[in-house]
Formats: structure tokens, C-alpha cells, sequence
């Protein structure tokens, strides 16, 4: 079962998106600031993580950037979600390798579309 | 018609010629015919001889007393003819004679001198043609001798001396001018050599000029002077001709012009000019430096050498005006300056002088009264001036002046030292107000100066100015704090290597786009751009630059204003941030309401519980909106000024219970403990109760928020003077030292707090914006790791 890490620091977040993906059928794993993100993403493997930005101790940008410089996760699917809408961010984001920017609000049903848009056109063996 | 024959010579002549003009041929042929009968008698006897002797005595006595008869008849014809001719001869003697008299008579009047005679003229034979010809020659030797008279006349009336010179240089003639002017009578000089008229130093001149006279044989004019009889010379101007005679120099025609006048004008201009020449000299002396000490000591020495003395000094009164003291002096022995070196006003020659105002001129000190006992006649010195250096009548000073020899002053000397007089007081008064002022300007304009330094030192705002060639020329105290770029460094440079303004793409602007531009008016804020500071550092300012413009409106440098704008643009960045976050802040709540409704809707959630926990979320992440945009609003109402405040006499103790139950769950999630040690009965405030229940829940809400599990927030309330004064006071996280100054600014977040907890940066400012509306204060006291105390003071409602 593919696994999804949700990183964000508000709580109502994690708990919406976990409720829609394992209600699809998607295992979740949840991060509430980048650093725990970071470890997260090394140790469990996710398939796919949707990354926050605005956090503690460490942000969406940074993690992203670090969850990036590990080989595992070079080609892991990292769904930037966040309340930040500048074009600016999103350039940002898309820099430090995200594949693809959300702002908030978004409506849980896209964001589950996508995911699994993701998952099926990934070609990593590991699933 | 005389018979004088003394003087009728010509008469007699004339009378002896018809005489023997009418006797000769009478008796020549008479005698013929006496000899012819006288033949023919002798014939006539021959013949009757011959023929009849007879007859022959007839005949004889017919013949003889025919020869008788003849004889007498001749003789008497001679006798009556000589008569005749006499009387002829007589008449035309007359008729001859008379007009030879005439003619004598003319002769003898011309030659006497009486040219007018003229002869009558009648008829035109010879005698008319003679006295013809006779009158006109004494037309034309009259019209000669006119003219002749009248050159003489000339040279007689000539007012200029004349004199010939012969081929030898001896005098030939003079005219009565000669004599007049140089006192030779003509005949004493006639035949002297000219050589005679000259003295030694002139002959030579004379000498060469004949000689070169004889050389040339041209005319000449030169200047010379003849001794005159009674003694001394005359100067002349000598106009000298040759008399040419067939080409050689017969002698010279020399006219003199008396140029003695001429001469005495001329020695007279020399001096006035070389009198003006100095007066202008010293004019220009006095108008051409200010350095008193130069223009006197300049002075003196013109003066002494145009009046022709050796020494001189001047004397200036002192500020009291007791005393004159000598400024300058030359050539004064040094053995005599001390003693001469100042006198009291009136004491002396010069001290009288100083308060008289009048000249003192002195021949010989020695033999002068006014000189005795005096000073001055130590030096030995006899000559002396004493002048008074005037300006409009006030005396400003004294010239004195010494000659070693008797000195007499004439009066030309005495007006040129009146001139010199004024123009030395003049300039004196002049250098006095000149210094006078010149003091006062500058200490007015150093005055100025330290005003107009003062105020640019003062100014929070940096100003430098710079030239055309954009090199730095002033530096004030605030553009050195600011840049940290010191005055002695910057001073002379070029703003190019200096300040090096950029963009905030970090492209420099100098050249094209170089801040030293006109803004139009509407532009205030002027240009931004980036400096370098004197660490390197750059730093964000607003340049405003003027052009500097000289009298005629051509700019020669520019000045420039600049403000370091690191806070403004902080604070931009700050409302940037703000709407970032506030958007952020918005979407947060609004991706729970929007989200959880759709997955709601979807049906999603099939779990009760699920479902009530949802929708519990969308309510709070609502109501965190609406408290939001209520925030926001109030802020932007006080912004604007609109905040209307219903004030009321209102009790705060309610309001403090209210707060605190409102955020009794959120406190006791955290586990911290609120304490209230509010008196029972506090005195009512006058204030809006809305606000000031926000107010209140703002600082507790802070208090709790700010603070880590387990802390403890205390509210202290209690009456001073006539403030209510409210204390939360907590153990919490504390403001950082550098953000206390900052947390009642609009938007402003402590970075520390930011990161730990999301907020507006809005809730400090309306709290403080609504205590000021109520005439109260709010005070903060705080240590990082120790907590905060904010402490609000509300006047009671009987203060107001």
C-alpha cells in the first residue's frame, strides 16, 4: 500500500487529508514541522509526501530541499501544500523540487486526484 | 620863361643854335654874294676895260656901290634875321624847355621821395610820350617803393626778433623787435659777430648749427638762448633760412620766438604732472591694499620725493583718541624715534596739529618760534612739515616731514599736500571701516556659519553637496552617522567612489541613472536606491537632490538629502509580511472550513463523532476568522481615525472576570495558572466597555499565548492617584531587549515570538491605540526567560 507523509503544523489539515486518502485505500503517515518531516521521510520510505510550508522549526522549503539531497527520495513525488500564493512561493517551491505547488484552501477531493494521478505515473519499482 | 642863364643853360643853347642858325648861312652866302658880285665886278671892269675903259670907273663905283648895297643888305638881313631868330629862338626854348622843366621838376619831386607827382600830358608827340612814359615810371616806382615800404613796414612792426647774418656770421641787420627783447640798439650790433649773443653754454649750439646749416643749406628750427644786453639769457625758438644767390649762401635770416613763457609753462606742467603723477601714484597706493602699514610707509615715501625731503613719518590717534603714535616712519634716525614716538593730543608740534587741524610748515626749525623747545628740533633736522591727514574735516592721522636743509614751502608744495592730505585721510578712515566692518562680517558670518553648521549638524537627516564634478564638498554629522563614512575621509572625493549607489539588483546608478537628479515636486519622497557604507555594508536610502545655482542661475554643485529607510523599508516589508500573513492567517481557517464542508458533503466522514469533530473545527477555525477580520477592521478604523468610543462609567472588575473566563480552557490546556488579586471594590473608569474588555482579553490572551506549559500569569489591579492601573504580569517566554521599543508598531513581530507563535502583530497597537483614546497609558516591563509585566493605567471616572 503506498504510503503518503502529510507534513503540517496545523492539525485539522493532517487530519482531513489522512481521513480522505485511507478512506482511498492510502496509508498515511503524518510530520508537524519540517524536521520531523526530514527523519520521517528517511525512515519510513513514504511514497509521496505533501509538504506545508509555514512551520516551526523547520520549514516546508527547507525539509523539501533536505528530503531532496537524499537519494532515495530524488525522484519522490513532493506535493507543495500550502497557504503561501505568491507566484513568487511557487517558483520557490518548484526550485527546490517540488512537483507540484497547492495553495490553500484547497478542496481535499483534487488534492486525493492528484495523488493518486501521481502514484499511477510512477515508475519506481518500489511499489 | 626866365632869362636866368645860370640855370638855362639849354636855353642859351638853344638860342645861340637859331642864332647861328639864322646868322651863318645868312653871312656864309651873303658873303657869297658879295664875293659873286665882287667877281662879277672884277669881270664886268675887265670886260668895259677891254671894250670901254671908259666905263670901266663907272662900272667900278656902280659895282662898289652895289657890293655897298649888298654888304648892307646882309647885314642887315643878318641884324633882322638874327632878331628873328632870337625871338624863335626864344619861343621855342619855351616850347622845349618847358616840358624839360616839367620833367625836371618831376625828376627832382621823385627823387625827393614825393612819388605822386605825375606831368600833364597833352598830345601825343614825343614830349607827351616822354612825360607819358615819365608818369609811369613814377606809377610804377611808386607802386615799387610801396612795396617796398611795406616789407620794411613788416619787419619794422615784426614782433619777433630778426636779425641778418652775413656769409661770415656777422650781423648784418636786426629789426626793433631784436631790440626790444634782448636790449641791442641796431647800430651797436651791425658787423658784431652773432658768436656775441651766446653764452658758453649755448654757442656751441649755435656753432653747430651753422655748420650744419652750411652743410645742408636748408632751414631749420631749434631751440637756444641769447644773453640779453642787460644780463641773463632769453630762451628762444630760432627759425634760421640761408639767403641763397646763385646757388651759394649769401647769409642767414634767423626769426626768434620767445619761448621764455613758453618754457616757464613747461617747467610748470612738468612739476604739476609729476605733482598729479604722484598724487595719483599715492591714489593708487591707498586704493590697492588694505594693509595700512603698507599704504603709509608707500605714502611717505612719494611725498618725501616729490617735496624733496629726507625723512617723514605718520602718526595715528590711538582708540581712546589721547594720544597719536607714530605708525610708520623712514629714514628717521633711530637715536630719535623713541622720543618722537607718540605724543598726548595736544602736546608738541604734532598733538597741536592733531587738534587743530592746521598745517604747521616750517623753513628752519633753528630760526622759527613756534619750533622752540620742541621735540622735533633735537634731530638737528631744519626743514619741517607738520600736515594733517583729513577726511571731510575729521583729522585722522599726522604726516611729518624733515629736511636736513631749510626748506621753503611754495605754494604749489602746500596744495599738492592739501591733496595728499585728503587722500591719506580718506584712505585711513577708509582701511578703519573697512577693518571695522570686515570684523563684524566675519563674526557675522562665522556666526552664520556655526547656525548653518549647527543646523545641518543637527539635522537627523544626512546632506552632503557636490560640485559639478560631482566630487563630495560637504559632509554633515547625520550622512557620517548614517554611513559611518567619515567627513575628513570623504571630503573631495568623488560620490562615484564613495557612496556608489545601486539598485536593488545591486547595477550601479552612477552615469545615466545617478541619484543627483531633479525630482518634480510631486515626487517627495525621491529617489531610493542602495549606498555603500563605510564597513561595506549596504544600506537602503531615499536621496532627494536640488541643484545648487549660483547668482545667475547656473547650477555649479548639487546638494543632496538622503534617510537611511532600513526601518521604512523594514516596515514595508513588515506590511508585505502582514498581508502575507494575513492571508496566510485567512486561508488557514478557511482550507479547515472549505475542506472539512466538502468532505462533509462527499460524505466522506461516516463517524458521528468524526462528523461532530469536524464540524466543531469548521465553528472555531470560523470564529478564528471572524475575530480576524474584526481585528482587522479595528485596525484600520483607528488607522483612519473613526474610532468612535462610547464611554461610559464602567466597572472593570466584571470585564477582568469576563476575560478570564472566556480563556479559562485555553489557560488550562497550557496549565497556567491565572491569579486575581483585585481588590473588591475598585472605583469605576470612563471608557468604552467593549474596548476595553479587548483590551483586557488581548493582554491576558498574550500572557497565556506567550508563555510555556505551567506558567503563571498574575493580575494586579489597584487605584493610583487618578489612574486605575491593571498589571498582568507573567512568567512566560519575555520581549527580547531590542523588540520592547518596537511591540506597539503595527504589524511588528518579534522575530523570536514569530516563529513559535502565529499571530497579526496587530493585537499590541489597537491596545495601546484604545488606551490612548481613553487618556490612559500602558506601560511593559520584561526579561526574556523571566516574563512580562504589562501594566495599563485607565483614569477613573471621577478624574475626568
Amino acid at each position: 500500500m503506498p504510503k503518503i507523509l502529510i507534513v503540517d503544523d496545523e492539525p485539522f489539515v493532517v487530519r482531513m487529508l489522512k481521513d480522505k486518502f485511507q478512506n482511498a485505500g492510502l496509508d498515511v503517515i503524518s510530520a508537524v514541522n519540517g524536521k520531523e518531516a526530514v527523519e520521517l521521510a528517511q525512515a519510513e520510505r513514504p511514497h509521496l509526501i505533501i509538504m506545508d510550508w509555514m512551520m516551526p522549526e523547520m520549514n516546508g522549503i527547507d525539509a523539501c530541499m533536505s528530503i531532496r539531497s537524499d537519494p532515495a527520495h530524488a525522484k519522490t513525488p513532493i506535493i507543495m501544500l500550502t497557504a503561501k500564493g505568491q507566484e513568487i512561493d511557487e517558483k520557490k517551491g518548484l526550485e527546490v523540487g517540488a512537483n507540484y505547488y497547492i495553495t490553500k484552501p484547497f478542496s481535499p477531493r483534487m488534492i486525493l486526484r492528484l495523488v493518486q494521478t501521481c502514484l499511477e505515473n510512477d515508475e519506481r519499482p518500489s511499489l | 620863361m626866365s632869362l636866368r642863364f645860370k640855370h638855362n643853360k639849354l636855353a642859351v643853347k638853344i638860342l645861340l643854335v637859331f642864332i647861328a642858325l639864322s646868322l651863318l648861312p645868312t653871312l656864309f652866302f651873303g658873303f657869297r654874294l658879295i664875293n659873286i658880285a665882287g667877281g662879277h665886278m672884277e669881270r664886268d671892269v675887265n670886260v668895259w676895260s677891254k671894250l670901254q675903259p671908259e666905263y670901266v670907273e663907272q662900272a667900278r663905283l656902280f659895282h662898289s656901290a652895289m657890293k655897298t648895297r649888298l654888304r648892307n643888305e646882309v647885314a642887315s638881313f643878318a641884324f633882322y634875321s638874327s632878331f628873328i631868330a632870337i625871338f624863335i629862338a626864344l619861343i621855342a626854348s619855351g616850347v622845349i624847355l618847358k616840358p624839360l622843366r616839367n620833367l625836371t621838376e618831376g625828376a627832382k619831386h621823385l627823387g625827393s621821395g614825393n612819388l605822386d607827382y605825375r606831368l600833364p600830358v597833352s598830345g601825343s608827340d614825343e614830349i607827351s610820350q616822354l612825360s607819358s612814359a615819365f608818369n609811369a615810371m613814377a606809377d610804377s616806382l611808386r607802386a615799387r617803393n610801396r612795396e617796398l615800404l611795406y616789407k620794411e613796414l613788416y619787419i619794422e612792426k615784426m614782433l619777433d626778433p630778426m636779425w641778418v647774418l652775413e656769409g661770415d656770421n656777422r650781423v648784418f641787420d636786426i629789426n626793433p623787435a631784436f631790440t626790444k627783447h634782448f636790449g641791442f640798439e641796431r647800430d651797436e650790433v651791425i658787423g658784431k659777430p652773432a658768436q656775441d649773443f651766446f653764452d658758453d653754454h649755448n654757442r656751441p649750439i649755435f656753432k653747430a648749427q651753422m655748420k650744419g646749416q652750411g652743410e645742408r643749406g636748408l632751414a631749420d628750427v631749434y631751440e637756444i638762448a641769447v644773453r640779453r644786453k642787460q644780463g641773463g639769457n632769453i630762451p628762444v625758438l630760432v627759425s634760421c633760412s640761408p639767403v641763397l644767390e646763385s646757388g651759394a649762401i649769401m647769409g642767414t635770416v634767423s626769426v626768434f620766438k620767445d619761448i621764455a613763457n613758453r618754457k616757464e609753462l613747461e617747467e610748470d606742467i612738468i612739476r604739476k604732472n609729476s605733482e598729479l603723477y604722484a598724487l595719483n601714484t599715492i591714489a593708487a597706493i591707498t586704493s590697492h591694499s588694505m594693509d595700512l602699514e603698507e599704504i603709509l610707509k608707500n605714502t611717505v615715501r612719494e611725498v618725501l620725493t616729490i617735496i624733496g625731503m629726507d625723512a617723514g613719518g605718520i602718526y595715528l590717534p590711538d582708540d581712546t583718541k589721547q594720544s597719536i603714535t607714530c605708525a610708520c616712519h623712514l629714514n628717521v634716525p633711530e637715536q630719535f624715534l623713541q622720543r618722537l614716538y607718540s605724543f598726548q593730543i595736544g602736546e608738541d608740534i604734532p598733538g597741536a596739529v592733531f587738534l587743530s587741524g592746521r598745517t604747521v610748515a616750517i623753513t628752519d626749525l633753528s630760526s622759527d618760534p613756534r619750533s622752540r623747545d620742541r621735540a622735533i628740533c633735537e634731530t638737528g633736522m631744519k626743514g619741517y612739515l607738520c600736515l594733517p591727514l583729513k577726511s571731510k574735516d575729521e583729522v585722522m592721522g599726522i604726516l611729518c616731514m624733515l629736511s636736513a636743509r631749510e626748506h621753503h614751502f611754495t605754494s604749489e608744495e602746500l596744495n599738492f599736500l592739501e591733496s595728499v592730505s585728503h587722500i591719506l585721510g580718506v584712505a585711513i578712515e577708509n582701511i578703519k571701516l573697512y577693518e571695522r566692518e570686515r570684523s563684524r562680517l566675519s563674526s557675522l558670518v562665522s556666526l552664520e556659519k556655526s547656525r548653518a553648521e549647527a543646523i545641518l549638524s543637527s539635522i537627523a537627516e544626512g546632506v552632503y553637496t557636490t560640485d559639478r564634478e560631482r566630487r563630495i564638498t560637504y559632509w554633515n554629522k547625520a550622512a557620517e552617522a548614517i554611513t559611518g563614512h567619515r567627513v575628513e575621509q570623504v571630503v573631495g572625493k568623488p560620490c562615484v567612489d564613495v557612496l556608489k549607489h545601486e539598485n536593488e539588483y545591486g547595477e550601479r546608478l552612477c552615469g545615466k541613472h545617478c541619484v543627483m537628479k531633479d525630482r518634480a515636486s510631486k515626487q517627495v519622497e525621491g529617489a531610493t536606491a542602495f549606498c555603500a557604507r563605510a564597513d561595506g555594508e549596504r544600506l537602503p536610502i531615499a536621496v532627494t537632490s536640488a541643484p545648487i545655482k549660483d547668482a545667475s542661475g547656473a547650477e555649479f554643485g548639487r546638494v543632496n538629502v538622503f534617510r537611511d529607510i532600513t526601518r521604512e523599508k523594514e516596515i514595508d516589508r513588515m506590511k508585505t509580511d502582514f498581508v502575507r500573513t494575513v492571508s496566510h492567517e485567512l486561508r488557514t481557517p478557511l482550507s479547515a472550513i472549505v475542506g472539512m464542508t466538502e468532505m462533509l458533503l462527499d460524505g466522506e466522514i461516516r463517524d458521528p463523532q468524526a462528523v461532530r469533530d469536524y464540524l466543531g473545527t469548521i465553528h472555531t477555525e470560523g470564529q478564528r476568522l471572524t475575530s480576524m477580520v474584526q481585528e482587522l477592521l479595528d485596525i484600520a478604523k483607528i488607522e483612519s481615525g473613526r474610532q468612535e468610543l462610547i464611554k461610559d462609567t464602567v466597572f472593570v472588575r466584571p470585564i477582568i472576570e469576563s476575560c478570564i473566563h472566556i480563556l479559562s480552557s485555553y489557560a488550562s490546556s497550557k496549565h497556567i495558572a491565572v491569579n486575581w488579586d483585585g481588590p473588591p471594590a475598585l472605583p469605576p473608569i470612563h471608557a468604552d466597555k467593549e474596548k476595553i474588555h479587548q483590551v483586557l482579553f488581548n493582554l491576558l490572551n498574550n500572557a497565556l499565548c506567550y508563555s510555556d506549559n505551567g506558567a503563571t500569569v498574575n493580575i494586579h489591579s489597584r487605584v493610583m492617584a487618578d489612574y486605575l492601573s491593571i498589571m498582568f504580569d507573567d512568567t512566560g517566554w519575555g520581549i527580547p531587549e531590542q523588540d520592547l521599543p518596537h511591540i506597539f508598531k503595527k504589524f511588528y513581530r518579534s522575530s523570536q515570538h514569530a516563529q513559535r507563535v502565529k499571530g497579526t502583530g496587530l493585537g499590541l497597537p489597537l491596545v495601546s491605540e484604545i488606551i490612548k483614546a481613553h487618556g490612559g497609558r500602558i506601560e511593559v516591563e520584561s526579561k526574556p526567560g523571566m516574563g512580562s509585566a504589562f501594566t495599563v493605567l485607565l483614569p477613573l471616572a471621577t478624574a475626568v
